[in-house]
């Protein structure tokens, strides 16, 4: 009880100063003056799937996940004193709880102490992984030069994705987007990836995966604007069994005349301008000095 | 919780965090001139052999990189081991103003510390191209994508479609592309006042514009020109020209992250032994939850 009010306490004065910031900050970016005006979205009537040449579908295009806050936290969260409810995308258990392994769901907890946001790969501005960087709310952009699905991320990262059915990488070649093969099954993209570091986190909440991990993700034309994106996650250091998320990914287009068109990616900036890791480290750092001293 | 970290891994955290913008672009007419006839005569001869793409340009695609060390000063006075270097700048030097001039050489005697990129920040256009990186080109009808091993930076350059607001600046810039004949050009603009040329203080003005021309010269070699055109900074436009060679001995590109190398270095982003790698045969980490 004690515990949760100081956290709360220690929250409200981390997030307090910058909430006010938060907000206008992504209005600016995300359809305010920053996009020109344009509202985004814009989804009409359902087009079909686009085409390419081949035949293949065309997911070319600037997309969002409609996440149900997956990057703060994958099950089914309540709304907590200042932290957003989460709606859940595990489509898989049935329970749709992630089946941590019981050293895992109790890291898990640990990582919602307020010392732990620190350690939030993503707080010090390093890439997301995968699957975190289909469903950090921030667009990306999806490009088919021939023999590949390129993505990027408007926070500076990329994957690429080869669809030649190359062998992955050595074993001892670890990567924190991990290593990804692609292939069409129908109409749907395959994507195997291996050859993590094990050092992202799946969301701010903590979900953990670690360098065993091994995704499989499915993109699934539902229509010219929408994709089904689902991710299997096997990794036997964590968990007792696979599970599986499900989201979709709305692509984001702006009026242009007559026409809709692609919205642009921008630029997050995010180490360049990385001023708040600081009061993480601060409360971090409290926290151990703290611990040290009961210890004694 | 998850709102301790929210403000900053959304890197939200305020205006100055996303430097957005998407620039007028710049047809680039007039910028024939600038270009020597060699460059053009040399593109025609290989003309036949060049690898071509599906819509019968060039085909630039495929995992490049500049010959090592040019990025520590495109006018070759800082050089590797102290080896006689070669300046890549038409004619020598940058022409520089006079206080422009004396902001460099302030630069360049701080440059263990004021060199953005010691702070791992984006190296900006052109100084992207010529590090000691790979880097990936991807080509589609629209869009001309390059992925860098660098940090995962990438720029993403508009072959079609409108310019989006102006106001902002990006420390990648604003890149449109068109094709010359056989040659890509790239207008960059909208880059902020942040970035360096090289790491030997080269710097320009918030009002720089790029001109990048991407020439195949064979099927392994681009000749990467680059004239640079910042009024506040230089007396006149200049000119650099690189050679970029294509990795063959790459299939793919890996992952150099700068401030996760850093800060895994010095202790101030630290290991998990229970979720992280730990090389076959090498001793197991202690301390660990299993």
């Amino acid at each position: 009880m004690k515990r949760a009010f100081r956290r709360a306490l220690i929250v409200t004065m981390l997030v307090v100063p910058f909430a006010a910031l938060l907000a206008p900050a992504q209005q600016r970016g995300r359809g305010g003056a920053g996009r020109g005006g344009a509202a985004r979205g814009g989804r009409g009537a359902s087009e079909p799937v686009r085409r390419m040449p081949d035949g293949k579908p065309d997911l070319t295009g600037m997309y969002l996940a409609s996440s149900s806050g997956a990057n703060y936290g994958l099950e089914q969260n309540p709304r907590d004193f200042l932290t957003p409810g989460t709606g859940g995308v595990v489509v898989d258990p049935p329970d749709r709880r992630l089946p941590y392994q019981e050293w895992a769901r109790a890291e898990r907890i640990e990582r919602e102490l307020p010392e732990r946001g620190y350690d939030d790969p993503t707080a010090h501005c390093f890439v997301a992984g995968v699957p975190r960087s289909m469903y950090t709310p921030s667009p990306y952009q999806i490009l088919q030069p021939p023999g590949y699905v390129v993505m990027l991320f408007e926070r500076m990262s990329w994957r690429i994705i080869p669809l030649d059915n190359r062998p992955h990488l050595p074993d001892n070649v670890r990567l924190w987007q991990g290593d990804s093969v692609g292939h069409w099954e129908g109409d749907t993209l395959v994507v195997e990836t291996t050859n993590f570091n094990g050092k992202a986190w799946l969301n701010e909440r903590g979900d953990i995966v670690s360098h065993a991990q091994h995704v499989v993700e499915e993109f699934i034309p539902v229509d010219a604007n929408t994709i089904t994106y689902r991710a299997t996650v096997t990794d036997p250091v964590v968990y007792t069994r696979p599970w599986t998320i499900q989201m979709p990914l709305n692509r984001r287009t702006v009026q242009d005349g007559d026409t809709r068109r692609d919205d642009q990616l921008l630029e997050v900036a995010c180490h360049e301008d990385n001023g708040d890791l600081q009061h993480l480290k601060e409360v971090k750092d409290a926290a151990r000095a703290a611990k040290q001293e009961k210890e004694k | 919780m998850a709102n301790k970290s929210i403000i900053r891994k959304a890197g939200f955290g305020g205006g100055a965090v996303l430097i957005l913008a998407v620039v007028l672009c710049l047809g680039g007419a007039g910028w024939g001139a600038v270009w020597s006839a060699p460059a053009q005569s040399a593109a025609q001869t290989g003309a036949r052999t060049l690898p071509r793409a599906a819509d019968g340009k060039p085909d630039l695609q495929g995992i490049w990189q500049a010959e090592s060390g040019v990025g520590l000063d495109l006018e070759g006075r800082l050089t590797k081991n102290g080896a006689a270097g070669r300046s890549v700048v038409e004619g020598g030097t940058i022409p520089y103003r006079p206080e422009a001039l004396a902001k460099r050489q302030e630069n360049l005697a701080a440059r263990q510390t004021a060199d953005p990129m010691a702070s791992c920040f984006m190296p900006g256009v052109p100084r992207i191209m010529y590090l000691d990186y790979p880097f990936q080109i991807f080509q589609t009808a629209e869009h001309v994508a390059i992925t860098f091993e660098w940090s995962q930076v990438f720029r993403l350059i508009y072959l079609k479609g409108k310019p989006g607001p102006s106001g902002f600046d990006f420390w990648m810039g604003h890149s449109m592309g068109r094709w010359d004949g056989d040659t890509f050009v790239v207008d960059v603009t909208a880059q902020n006042d942040r970035t360096w040329f090289d790491a030997a203080g080269n710097h320009h003005s918030d009002s720089g514009h790029m001109v990048e021309r991407y020439t195949l010269v064979d099927a392994d070699t681009i000749r990467y020109e680059v004239t640079v055109e910042d009024p506040k900074t230089f007396t006149r436009s200049w000119k650099i020209s690189i050679p970029l060679h294509r990795r063959k001995d790459m299939t793919r590109l890996l992952e150099f992250q700068c401030q996760a190398e850093a800060e895994e270095a010095s202790g101030l982003f630290e290991r998990d032994p229970r979720t992280w790698y730990t090389p076959k045969g090498a001793p197991a980490p202690g301390g660990g939850g299993r």
